[in-house]
Formats: C-alpha cells, sequence, structure tokens
C-alpha cells in the first residue's frame, strides 16, 4: 500500500505539493489527473524515491522510499521522457534492469518482447518517441514491480499499443497483484482504465473517487416539460449540478440515484426525458464546480 | 541515526554499467596512454641528442614523455569521465532514471568514482607498459637505469589525474547546471593560484627586501600534477594526495546530501556563495594591481579600483546565475567577503606580517656571499625622470676569475653550485648584522608596505641625489638559503653605511678563500681534462701568439687523443682530423687554419653515474665509481677560428662535450674525491 501523508515538496520558493494526503490500496490502478504544473510527476518523484520529502511522509506498505533499497527494489518509475544510456539497446537497457532489480524476469522480458513490435537489438536513439516509451516499459514489467509509476505513459503511443500496453498491465495487476499509479493529463485515457482516480490541483489533492462511485453517482439528463417548469422549482426538487435551456430542451446535470431522479422528474410530467452518459472530464468539471473551482481552468 | 550499508555487489554494479557506458571516452582516453609513450621513445631513440647519454634519456624521460604523452592525456581523460559521470545530475529526465534505481546515494558515488580510478588505473598501467616495452626493444643499453622512472611517471600521472577527478566531481556534486560546474571548476581550481601569484606580486611591489615562497602550484589541482611530473618532483605526491583526499570527502558529502531537483531549476547553492567570495577575491587583487600601472601608483585608485573590480564580480556572477538582478543585495554579501579577504591580504602585507624574510640566528648560518652594486643618480622632480647615472660595482678580488661557479652534479639531478663565499664565523656575524640594518632600513623608510608598480616608489622620492643600490646577501643554512635582495632607494648615511659594510665583506681576507670555493677552483682544475680547459689558459680575447700556436694546438691534440679513445689517435690520423672531429669542422677549415681562439662558457659539470651510488669514509670516496656514464660539459660559445689568410670565422662550440665510458676514467677520481669532500662540507 501507498500511504502519503501531509507532503509538501518545495522548490525554491515555490511549492510544488502542498500537504498532500494519498492512500493507494495495492493492486489497484490509480490515476492521477491535474493540469500543468498541478504535481503529479512531483508525487511520483517522491513516491520512487527521487525526491525527498520536505515534510510529511511517503511511505510504501509502512517504510519510507527515500533512500530504501528493499522499497525500490518493488518499484519501478517510468517517466514522462525516459532517457537510456548512450547507444543503449532494449536488450542493454534490460540488461541494466535486470542488474539491479533482483526479481528481474527474463521470461518475462522474452514474452513482452514477442508482444511489443521492437527490434531488441536496435539502438533505442534510433526509434521513435512510442517505441523508445515501449522499450523502457518493456524493461520495467520485465522487472516484476510490486508498485508501477508512470508519468504520461501513453503519450506518443498509437491506439493499437495504447490499448495492448493497458492490457499487459491489467494482466499484471491480475496476476501478481500490481499496484499501478499513472499521472496524465488526459482523463478520457484514464477513464477505462483506473479503479480510482484522484486530481491533483495547484500541490493538493481536491478528490479521490472510485470510477464507477464517480460514473453512478452523477446523470446528466435531456428533458422537455408539457409546462414551463422554473430553474428554482427543479433546483428544489432535484440535486442539480448544472442547468441549461435550449428553448424548451432543459439539460441537467444531477447527482444522485439514478431511480430516485426519474421518480422526481417523472412528478413533473416531462414529454421528453432521457438520461445521457457522463464522461469522466464531465464529472471531474461538475464535481470541482460544485466545490467551488473553476473547473475550466483547471482541467485545461 | 540510520546505518548506512554499503552494499558491494551493488557498488561493483555501478561501475561496471559506469564503465559500460563510458566506453567511447575510455577507449579513446586508453589509447593515446597506450600509444603515445611508446610513440614517443622510439622518437627519441632515432634522435641523436637525447641517445648521446643516458642523462639524456632520463631527461627525455622526467620531461616530454610523461607530461605530452601521460599527464596531458591523463588530465583531460579524468576531466571528461568526471563531467560525462556526473553531468546528469544537471538533466531531469536522467536524473528520475538513476535515482530511482534501487542504489543508495552512497553507492551510486562510490561505483562512479570507482570506475573512474579503475579506468585511470589502467591508463597508467598502459602509460607504464607501453613505455617500458619501448624502451626494452628501442634502447635496452638505458633500460635498466631508466625503467624505475616510467613507474615513476606512471604514478605520478595516476595521482594527478585522480585529483583532477576528484575535484571535478566535487564540483559537479555542489553545482546546479554543467555551466556552473564548468565555472565553479574553473574559478575554484585557479582562484587559489591567482590569489598566490597575486599576492606575490604585491609583497614584492610592497617590500624591498622581500619573501614569498608559498609555492602557487599547491592552490591548483589542475598546475599541481603539471608541475609535479615537469619538475619529476616526487614529494609533490603529497600535497597532490590533499587534492584527492579533500574534494573525495567534500563531493561525496556533496553528492549524498544533494537534492535531486538541484539540477531542474538552478537553484541556489551553497557553492555559488564561495565561488562568489573567490571570483571577488581574484578581482579585487587583480585589478587593483593593474590600477598601479594605470593611474601611476595611486593608492587612493588602488582601493578604488579593487573594490569596484570585486562589485562588478558579484554583479556579472548574479546575472549568469539568476538572469535577474533580483535578490543581488542579498547575494552581495559573498563578494564582500571575497574583498574583505583582499582587504585582509592587503593589511597582512603592509603590516609585514607577510612577505618581510625572518633573518636566522648567527649559529644557524654556514657561509654567507654578498653581491652589491650601486648606482647614483639624480632625479627630475618635475617630470619624474632620471638625469643621468652611474653605476659602481663592488666586486671581490677575484672577480677577473673565470671559474667563478662550478656545479657538480648526480645522476640523480643533485646539483650543488660551489659559489664564492665565506664561512668565517665573523663574516657571518658581519653579514647578519648587515641583514638586520637591511630590514630596520626599509622599515624605517617604507612602513607600511603600500604597493607601488614595478615596486619604485614614485612621487616620494627625496630630493636629488640619492642613491640606488642592489645589494644581495645569501646566507646558507642547513638545507635552505635564505636571500635577500635589497633593490629600492636609500639614501642618507645608513645607506652608506651598509654599502660599506658590503663591500668590506665582499672584498675581506676570508671572503672567496672558503673552503668551497677552494673546492671549487681544485675541482676545476682536475677536471680540467675533460672540458678542454688548457685552451682556458689563453686569455679571452687575445690572439695566440703566432709562436706558441703551434704548442697549443699540440696540447689541444693531446687531450683529444687522451679523453676521446674513440677517436682516431694523432699517430693513426692527421690532427686536422681529431679537430674536425672535436668541433664539427669541414676539413677544408681546418687544413687551413693558422690558429684558433676558442671562447667557452666558464662553466663545467661532472655528473656521476645515477645508477652508480657514492660513497664515503673519513672524506674519502670508498671507492673510484668507473667512468662509465660520467660527463664533463661545457657550455656552448662561439669560437673564432682564425686563418692564415688572416680571414677569421666564429663557430660555434658544441654544447656539450660528454666523455663516453671508458674514457678519461684516469683522471676522474680527483674530481671525484674534491666533490666529496665538498658534499660532506655542505
Amino acid at each position: 500500500m501507498i500511504e502519503v501523508r501531509d507532503l509538501t515538496k518545495r522548490f525554491g520558493e515555490a511549492r510544488a505539493l502542498s500537504h498532500v494526503d494519498l492512500c493507494v490500496e495495492t493492486g489497484r490502478i490509480v490515476g492521477l489527473v491535474g493540469s500543468n504544473g498541478a504535481g503529479k510527476s512531483t508525487l511520483l518523484r517522491v513516491l520512487s524515491g527521487v525526491y525527498r520529502p520536505d515534510e510529511g511522509t511517503a511511505a510504501v506498505d509502512g517504510a519510507p522510499v527515500y533512500e530504501n533499497v528493499a522499497v525500490k527494489e518493488r518499484m519501478i518509475f517510468v517517466p514522462d521522457s525516459p532517457v537510456f544510456e548512450a547507444g543503449a539497446t532494449l536488450r542493454s537497457t534490460a540488461r541494466l534492469y535486470a542488474a539491479f532489480y533482483p526479481r528481474y524476469d527474463w521470461k518475462k522480458y522474452e514474452k513482452l518482447c514477442g508482444v511489443f513490435p521492437l527490434a531488441e537489438k536496435k539502438r533505442i536513439s534510433t526509434m521513435s518517441k512510442g517505441m523508445q516509451r515501449q522499450a523502457a516499459l518493456i524493461s520495467a514489467l520485465s522487472a516484476a514491480p510490486d508498485y508501477l509509476l508512470l508519468d504520461e505513459v501513453f503519450d506518443g503511443l498509437d491506439p493499437v499499443i495504447r490499448r495492448l500496453l493497458k492490457r499487459v498491465i491489467a494482466n499484471e495487476v491480475a496476476e501478481r497483484g500490481m499496484t499501478v499509479l499513472i499521472a496524465s493529463h488526459n482523463l478520457r485515457e484514464l477513464e477505462d482504465f483506473c479503479d480510482t482516480v484522484g486530481l491533483l490541483h495547484e500541490g493538493g489533492v481536491l478528490l479521490e473517487k472510485e470510477i464507477d462511485e464517480l460514473h453512478l453517482g452523477m446523470h446528466r439528463v435531456q428533458v422537455v416539460f408539457a409546462q414551463p417548469v422554473s430553474d428554482e422549482a427543479l433546483r428544489a426538487a432535484l440535486d442539480v449540478v448544472s442547468l441549461e435551456r435550449t428553448g424548451t430542451l432543459v439539460t441537467l446535470v444531477l447527482r444522485g440515484e439514478r431511480e430516485a431522479a426519474e421518480e422526481k422528474l417523472a412528478a413533473l410530467r416531462p414529454v421528453f426525458c432521457e438520461f445521457l452518459p457522463l464522461s469522466l472530464e464531465e464529472v471531474f468539471i461538475s464535481e470541482m464546480e460544485s466545490v467551488g473551482y473553476d473547473a475550466a481552468r483547471v482541467l485545461e | 541515526m540510520k546505518k548506512t550499508v554499503i552494499r558491494s555487489k551493488t557498488v561493483w554494479r555501478v561501475v561496471t554499467t559506469q564503465l559500460r557506458a563510458q566506453y567511447i571516452l575510455l577507449a579513446l582516453g586508453l589509447g593515446a596512454l597506450l600509444l603515445l609513450p611508446a610513440i614517443s621513445v622510439l622518437f627519441a631513440a632515432g634522435n641523436e641528442w637525447y641517445m648521446k647519454s643516458l642523462a639524456g634519456m632520463l631527461g627525455f624521460l622526467k620531461d616530454e614523455t610523461v607530461f605530452f604523452c601521460g599527464m596531458l592525456p591523463m588530465m583531460f581523460f579524468a576531466l571528461l569521465l568526471a563531467v560525462l559521470q556526473f553531468s546528469y545530475l544537471f538533466h531531469r529526465a536522467r536524473v528520475d532514471g538513476v535515482h530511482s534505481l534501487p542504489v543508495t546515494r552512497v553507492e551510486l558515488f562510490l561505483g562512479r568514482v570507482g570506475a573512474a580510478v579503475l579506468a585511470m588505473a589502467a591508463g597508467a598501467v598502459l602509460f607504464a607498459a607501453s613505455a617500458l616495452s619501448a624502451l626494452l626493444f628501442a634502447v635496452p643499453q638505458f633500460f635498466p637505469d631508466t625503467w624505475y622512472v616510467v613507474l615513476e611517471n606512471a604514478v605520478m600521472i595516476f595521482v594527478g589525474g585522480l585529483a583532477i577527478y576528484f575535484f571535478t566531481a566535487m564540483c559537479a556534486a555542489f553545482a546546479g547546471s554543467v555551466w556552473e560546474m564548468v565555472l565553479s571548476t574553473a574559478v575554484l581550481g585557479l582562484g587559489g593560484t591567482v590569489a598566490n601569484v597575486c599576492v606575490g606580486w604585491l609583497v614584492r611591489a610592497s617590500i624591498p627586501v622581500s619573501a614569498y615562497s608559498v609555492s602557487g602550484d599547491v592552490f591548483s589541482p589542475y598546475i599541481l600534477p603539471w608541475e609535479t611530473v615537469v619538475n619529476h618532483e616526487t614529494w609533490m605526491l603529497l600535497p597532490l594526495a590533499l587534492w584527492i583526499v579533500v574534494p573525495f570527502a567534500v563531493g561525496f558529502w556533496g553528492f549524498c546530501r544533494r537534492r535531486s531537483e538541484l539540477g531542474e531549476g538552478g537553484f541556489a547553492t551553497g557553492f555559488q556563495k564561495l565561488v562568489r567570495a573567490v571570483t571577488a577575491l581574484d578581482a579585487a587583487l587583480v585589478m587593483s594591481i593593474l590600477s598601479l600601472y594605470m593611474f601611476r601608483s595611486s593608492y587612493a585608485m588602488y582601493v578604488l579600483c579593487g573594490a569596484v573590480a570585486a562589485i562588478a564580480s558579484g554583479l556579472v556572477l548574479h546575472l549568469l546565475y539568476t538572469h535577474s538582478p533580483k535578490g543581488m543585495w542579498k547575494a552581495a554579501r559573498w563578494s564582500a567577503a571575497g574583498l574583505c579577504a583582499a582587504a585582509v591580504l592587503n593589511l597582512c602585507v603592509a603590516m609585514g606580517w607577510i612577505g618581510v624574510p625572518r633573518i636566522p640566528e648567527e649559529d644557524e648560518v654556514a657561509a654567507v656571499r654578498v653581491d652589491t652594486s650601486v648606482e647614483e643618480a639624480g632625479w627630475n622632480t618635475e617630470t619624474g625622470g632620471m638625469i643621468g647615472s652611474y653605476t659602481e660595482t663592488v666586486w671581490n678580488e677575484y672577480n677577473d676569475e673565470e671559474m667563478r661557479f662550478l656545479n657538480v652534479e648526480t645522476g640523480e639531478d643533485v646539483l650543488n653550485t660551489v659559489e664564492p663565499g665565506s664561512v668565517d664565523r665573523a663574516d657571518v656575524q658581519k653579514a647578519v648584522a648587515l641583514a638586520r640594518s637591511m630590514l630596520e632600513a626599509q622599515r624605517a623608510r617604507h612602513f607600511p608596505f603600500l604597493p607601488q608598480a614595478d615596486g619604485v616608489w614614485r612621487g616620494s622620492t627625496p630630493a636629488p641625489p640619492y642613491k640606488i643600490f642592489r645589494l644581495e646577501e645569501k646566507l646558507y643554512l642547513e638545507g635552505r638559503t635564505v636571500t635577500l635582495s635589497c633593490r629600492d632607494l636609500f639614501d642618507g648615511e645608513r645607506t652608506d653605511g651598509m654599502l660599506a659594510d658590503a663591500a668590506a665583506l665582499a672584498s675581506s681576507e676570508t671572503y672567496d678563500r672558503a673552503p668551497n670555493r677552494e673546492a671549487a677552483v681544485s675541482a676545476a682544475i682536475a677536471i680540467r681534462p675533460f672540458v678542454y680547459s688548457e685552451v682556458k689558459e689563453t686569455p679571452p680575447d687575445l690572439e695566440i701568439p703566432e709562436a706558441d700556436r703551434e704548442a697549443v694546438r699540440a696540447r689541444l691534440v693531446e687531450a683529444a687523443r687522451r679523453d676521446n679513445a674513440g677517436l682516431p689517435a694523432p699517430e693513426d690520423a692527421p690532427d686536422e682530423a681529431v679537430l674536425a672531429a672535436l668541433f664539427g669542422l669541414d676539413m677544408e677549415d681546418v687544413e687551413k687554419m693558422g690558429g684558433v681562439q676558442i671562447e667557452v662558457e666558464p662553466d663545467a659539470e661532472v655528473a656521476f653515474s645515477g645508477g652508480v651510488l657514492l660513497t664515503s669514509q673519513r672524506g674519502k670516496p670508498d671507492r673510484y665509481a668507473s667512468a662509465e656514464g660520467v660527463r664533463a660539459k661545457i657550455g656552448g660559445g662561439m669560437q673564432t677560428m682564425t686563418f692564415e689568410s688572416g680571414a677569421s670565422t666564429n663557430v660555434m662550440v658544441p654544447q656539450l662535450v660528454d666523455v663516453y665510458p671508458g674514457q678519461g676514467a684516469n683522471l676522474f677520481p680527483e674530481a671525484l674525491q674534491i666533490y666529496l669532500e665538498y658534499a660532506d662540507r655542505t
């Protein structure tokens, strides 16, 4: 389990992380979203032992990460721009990882090399950005980590490889109970992959919820009433997060159980009523607006 | 306190990954250290100059080979190794990759250092193997006497390389960017030497009878290795070792405590404060010294220029570090610290706390030597120029002696110079008293010691007439010599009195008849056959009388026949052939030669074979070394050949005339005896 308690990280005068609390259960896939500069990468660097916390703690299974070899042997961090040694190949990078990670699994490496379309002996520096990322992921996954920290991992990957990677990671989670923490600014990418999503903004965690919980608790409804119903009446009857009118068509984002919302709407005698799916992004925007944040500014 | 566990296996993994990562540099560096020594020795083997004698080859091995073919490549190798190994610290993505590995900072540092030490040790081994192989195959006759020099060289370049590596690594551990690392390395690596040179200059420009003997080399990890090999001074390995231990310890501490984010945004480091202070110190010293020349030794401008330079250096560095003038005043305190250090150094010189030589007690002094000259001049106070002068040099009665100095040199490069002087206790007493009066005179006239361009006081020169005198006094102590050189303006009775004392001392009965002087003259006579010094019996610049020419020529030929057995003997070949061989003349010129006048430099050296241990029993040599490896040397000079036609031509005398194995052996022991007697006394 990854536990972050009251974590603060400063860069000179600026605070990159401010009193962050986060808990990631073992075997979960957790997405970290937020705008640029929100502190996602900084949090991953603290969790991977690259940065030393200024205040608070970052611990894995109760042990601090920084300068803790026992923890770091079970954890791999794939940064947003992986860098390789001069002249490195996939094979030589794997050898490098194998030298430092005691559980490095060469069989898994061979298997992954068969899955991802990469030439083992080709110089990584001559590969495309997406292929370089694949090389880093193959090396990392072959180390059989208990904790995988990924920073903007889907950037530069084509849709096929993205799907493949998600499947490989999901298998690792299912088979070995690997814990994954993914930082991204792309909510749609995480929507169908993560169990939990945390939203970071200006160095703090604004929100941390199960994806299902987010989806189930919010609804978008398009409705046309036979008789005009005022905004006040709607807000009084329903838990309205947002409300828009286009002619007679009223678009509502509601919080709460679907059945209860349907009953209350039925009481207002609509001539047309349709429940539409909400994207994760819309759920986030709505949630954040409800707690007083200017969502448009937070999620660029 | 958390205990740090160092896992040797992990350190070794870092070592091997580092060696793999730097394979291009390793190939280039080690390749250079393998090829260059062999090439240079093969070059020496094909060069007549170096092959002439063992000393020639030793000179080559102790200078060119080790510097250009060993130390210089090793210095670049070490510098680049440190830069490449630690430059990842300034690249965020690389820091992510390295610092997220399950390796502690301690292991990361030790692994990198281990790889570098291994690489440099391999370089030193290759250097030694290459040079020794080339010696063995190309000049096997010199191998027994030179192999140890190659090994010494290998140790020197290894230690020198380590010093540069650790210093650069230390700077990297504290710097926030590559350019900051380069700047810190340059400023801190050379700053001490610059300050030392400036203080030395300051002392000489402030204090007429001055002494500042701190070697500037020890202040720089870049200059010290260079000096170590060029001078082939093994004792310099000790200060070099300090340049290894201290930067290693500081660099280790800094690396382990370093925050990974330091390289991301150029956050201010404590190291920047040190760089600011050292830069301000150097800038203040250099600029204030330059101001003396620009503003005619104005002390006000001296102070002002120093302060302005320190402030300007602080401003420039601040802009370089932060790209903004914001926070400049806060950072200015470190430049102020550098300026204060410069002021303290100036104060130390002004108060005579450094730079004024200590006069030894009489019982410490073994011998004394005095040279003095005096110049009286008028001074035009309006133009500041001299109006006429004459020089009067006070010499002792042996002034006209040709052989004023005798250098006795062993193969170990130990040089003893026999000079005129006195060991008479009364002379020593007088000389010490004279030295004290010199210091008192300068204190009375100059204190506090303020710097002046060229050490010449302008604007405070007393009214004419006055005297410029130069009085140099050497006090020979056990293992060292104190030289007092007074070269400023003094006036009045005090100066006249000192000059009179010096002249009396230099022309006393005991002076110049000291045992060492006698030894010099005797040794010179003894080694005359080696240097063909019979010819010196002809006074310089005088034509050999017609009647004596044949006799002189015959003696010259006889000397050549005796000491150059490898050449054709007179009975086997014409005398002209011997002459031609001796002085490299064309036979046609020799045949036309009607007379000969030879001038040679008066220096003579006897070089003992480095492989022969010289010992003595009660002042007598317990055995005579064979003449093998012994050489006689005459300094180069022009010789005038006069032909029967009356025409003359100048010919350069060979600079070295070597006596090769088996030659001159019968003449050598006497010189050896005298050398040992002299050596025992000193």
